[in-house]
């Protein structure tokens, strides 16, 4: 009897698994836009990256495997953005090398020592990139691999030195750009965003995008949600549409969701985070736009220095972070719903920024 | 003899009962122990085997990726040792679902309570930075890490004795109170004021749990996870309590008419639960992590519901099927680098373990008899 009994309940326990699993999943996908950090006051020195092939011995490398590790999926933009960087320089082939990605997904920070472990050890791969913050697994793991070249992202992060480089990209200033085109189309003079976290890297394009309104137009207000999470297109669909019954006419996404509010509301106008979203919806003027490249040329530079001319490594203990005059943003594709004067504003702000002649503030402190 | 009583039909049942079908299903009055463990057995068999048809359909070589998952799980003594590393916190969540269920309570909050200890043991090493000496300090956030995990199962097990709340609901919900407990807190008063992201500061090194080689990272916390196996086992065996708990999962009625206090009971074995998951969490904090985050315990209170039942509520056997699970889990990187299979693989794997247990409990219940054509 006991024996039946205890069949039993082993079969209930069965039965309730499927809800422990569904709640596994929800509660899951925790993304990893996590680029919270004060402002960048110093800059490493660029290193001008030679595309063509160097005379470097027949000893020099001809190839690069690189393992990126990520903590969500590749589609998200923090991720696609490096991604794209990576296989951009694979076609370009800087040094003549032939460098290939294998990228692993859904990584959670307390996996990456070991999952960085396993790929170091696997022998594979002379680049490990954990894509987020992943400073606290690749400093206990580094030092045990010196010829492999550690890379890890964003804020959160703590300086590793050494052969473990941290890379960054700050996106307020395009965000500026993008805030000229709102003031100066807005008809409502009532702008919004839909973010995710008050974080310093949220705040950071958001302040500017507003500043960049304001700059073309004083009237502006603006109204700022923050839906307290890095994935949820279902509340950021929700803050969205609040805020345009409560009359704006442009509204920022920062997070995923905005778009699908804009789509169903009428004479709405919107704006792309971190990748170049023209074209999402058809209501997407332009986009604030990350450009890794400069960022990866810089630690690609420090490898091949490494392995040619045996200059050991020496990662500085400050994020390599670059601006839009070095490359490091960029304003995304720019609607056609957009006026030439409106286009013309755009390009000449763009201009001075990278001449220096406007220099635009990382407020990282609550937008206001 | 009689022929045994015929059970409800069904349509197909009746199909397979046809008289004169020639064979037929008999329920077993007896499933015995050794049927129960082939059964297991031969579900992990057609589990491994369903992994290699996958892999096979995923284009990739089946003896190359088993071959992987192998050296990245046992190749080297490197590899064995941090597959028991991934089996530690596996045990602790495993053995929390294992006591509840045996009292058939459905503790399905493994994962928050396995955050509240966590979460506790963190407090107590901030509240009493300067105890000392180390192993004073140790004890303290151990009871921190256990009185947390049991308090935070305790809301569910109250509710269950007193308002007689489905604790499944409550306990699966409270995972998500949890994971937004503890944001309110990374966020606010426990984060690190170096860094704007949710997190604390890196944890005092006199906190870290010894580790048993200084070349792997194998901490006390499996120690640790495997005497309370054994504890566990003793308590569920041997004393007046697990006698109780197991009464209770196995007939709740007769455990009040016997003059038990089911009440009573329902918190204590959720206590003791909960107290196991929030060890565990203290144990991955303080072993390896040493700075409490959001997602320290990647799915372990989950995975942990799985072994307790591929284990069969088994104590010891949740020490054997964590330590398989582990070798999953850390042989899943060298598969995905050797034939390029997302190690999401693992997760499929351990669904399909879980599922084909089950239908092989259901399967040793049964026998196959030859019908007797004069039985009509």
């Amino acid at each position: 009897m006991d024996k039946l009994m205890k069949s039993r309940t082993f079969i209930a326990a069965g039965a309730v698994l499927a809800l422990a699993l569904a709640a596994g999943a929800c509660g899951g996908g925790e993304s990893a836009t996590t680029t919270t950090t004060p402002p960048p006051t110093t800059r490493p020195p660029t290193t001008q990256a030679e595309t063509t092939d160097t005379a470097a011995g027949s000893s020099a490398p001809t190839e690069m495997d690189v393992a990126m590790i990520l903590v969500s999926v590749q589609e998200e933009p923090w991720y696609a953005t490096l991604i794209d960087t990576v296989n951009r320089a694979a076609e370009l082939r800087p040094y003549g090398l032939d460098i290939t990605l294998d990228v692993l997904e859904n990584i959670a920070y307390a996996d990456g020592e070991r999952v960085i472990r396993d790929l170091a050890a696997s022998g594979k791969y002379e680049m490990i990139i954990g894509h987020s913050t992943y400073s606290d697994a690749i400093d206990a793991v580094n030092e045990d691999y010196p010829d492999i070249i550690f890379v890890f992202s964003g804020s959160g992060n703590d300086p590793v030195g050494g052969n473990a480089y941290w890379i960054d990209v700050f996106i307020h200033e395009p965000a500026y750009l993008a805030g000229i085109v709102a003031g100066m189309m807005t008809e409502t003079n009532h702008i919004s965003a839909v973010a995710a976290f008050p974080f310093p890297n949220v705040n950071g394009p958001l302040n500017a995008w507003i500043a960049g309104a304001r700059s073309v137009n004083p009237d502006i207000e603006h109204s700022i949600t923050y839906i307290e999470s890095w994935f949820d297109p279902a509340t950021a669909k929700e803050s969205a549409t609040a805020q345009i019954a409560a009359g704006a006419d442009m509204v920022y996404a920062e997070s995923f969701g905005v778009f699908e509010a804009v789509a169903e509301a009428e004479g709405v106008l919107t704006f792309g985070h971190f990748a170049d979203q023209l074209g999402f919806t058809p209501q997407v003027l332009t986009s604030s736009v990350a450009v890794w490249d400069p960022a990866f040329q810089t630690v690609l530079d420090a490898w091949w220095a490494y392995h040619t001319e045996g200059q050991p490594y020496d990662a500085p203990m400050e994020r390599i972070v670059y601006l839009m005059a070095d490359g490091g943003s960029d304003i995304g594709g720019i609607s056609d719903q957009v006026p030439g004067e409106v286009r013309v504003a755009v390009e000449e702000a763009r201009e001075q920024i990278i001449n220096g002649d406007l220099q635009v503030a990382f407020n990282e402190g609550p937008v206001e | 003899m009689s022929a045994p009583p015929p059970p409800k039909q069904s349509p197909l049942w009746s199909m397979l009962m046809q008289p004169g079908a020639g064979w037929r299903f008999e329920r077993r009055l007896y499933t015995g122990p050794v049927r129960e463990f082939a059964a297991v057995i031969i579900a992990i068999g057609i589990s491994v085997a369903a992994a290699g048809l996958l892999v096979a359909v995923a284009g990739a070589g089946v003896l190359e990726a088993f071959r992987g998952m192998y050296e990245g799980a046992f190749g080297t003594r490197d590899s064995a040792l941090e597959t028991l590393v991934q089996a530690t916190p596996l045990i602790m969540t495993g053995l929390a679902a294992a006591i509840a269920f045996r009292a058939s309570i459905w503790n399905i909050g493994g994962e928050g309570q396995f955050y509240a200890g966590a979460a506790g043991a963190w407090w107590v090493s901030d509240l009493l930075a300067d105890l000392r000496p180390a192993p004073l300090l140790f004890v303290f956030m151990f009871l921190g890490a256990a009185l947390a995990g049991a308090l935070w199962a305790s809301i569910a097990s109250v509710l269950k004795a007193v308002f007689k709340t489905n604790e499944i609901l409550t306990t699966v919900m409270l995972n998500f109170v949890m994971f937004f407990v503890l944001s309110w807190l990374l966020a606010g008063p426990w984060r690190s004021p170096n860094t704007f992201y949710y997190q604390t500061e890196r944890m005092a090194d006199v906190t870290f749990l010894p580790r048993f080689t200084t070349d792997s990272r194998l901490h006390w916390g499996f120690a640790i996870a495997v005497l309370t196996a054994v504890l566990v086992y003793f308590i569920l065996r041997k004393t007046p309590l697990g006698y109780e708990i197991r009464g209770l999962g196995a007939n709740p009625v007769a455990s009040r008419y016997k003059g038990a206090n089911v009440g009573v009971l329902i918190i204590t074995v959720m206590a003791i639960s909960g107290a196991v998951a929030g060890l565990g969490g203290a144990g991955e904090l303080l072993g390896l992590h040493h700075r409490l985050q959001l997602d320290i315990a990647v799915g372990a209170g989950f995975t942990g519901i799985i072994i307790a039942l591929v284990a069969r509520l088994h104590p010891l056997g949740v020490v054997v099927a964590a330590v398989a699970f582990g070798a999953l889990i850390n042989g899943s990187t060298a598969v995905q680098v050797v034939t390029g299979i997302p190690a999401a693989l693992v997760q499929v794997i351990e669904g399909m373990t879980l599922v084909f247990v089950l239908l092989a409990a259901v399967a040793a219940r049964y026998r196959i008899v030859r019908t007797s054509v004069s039985h009509g």
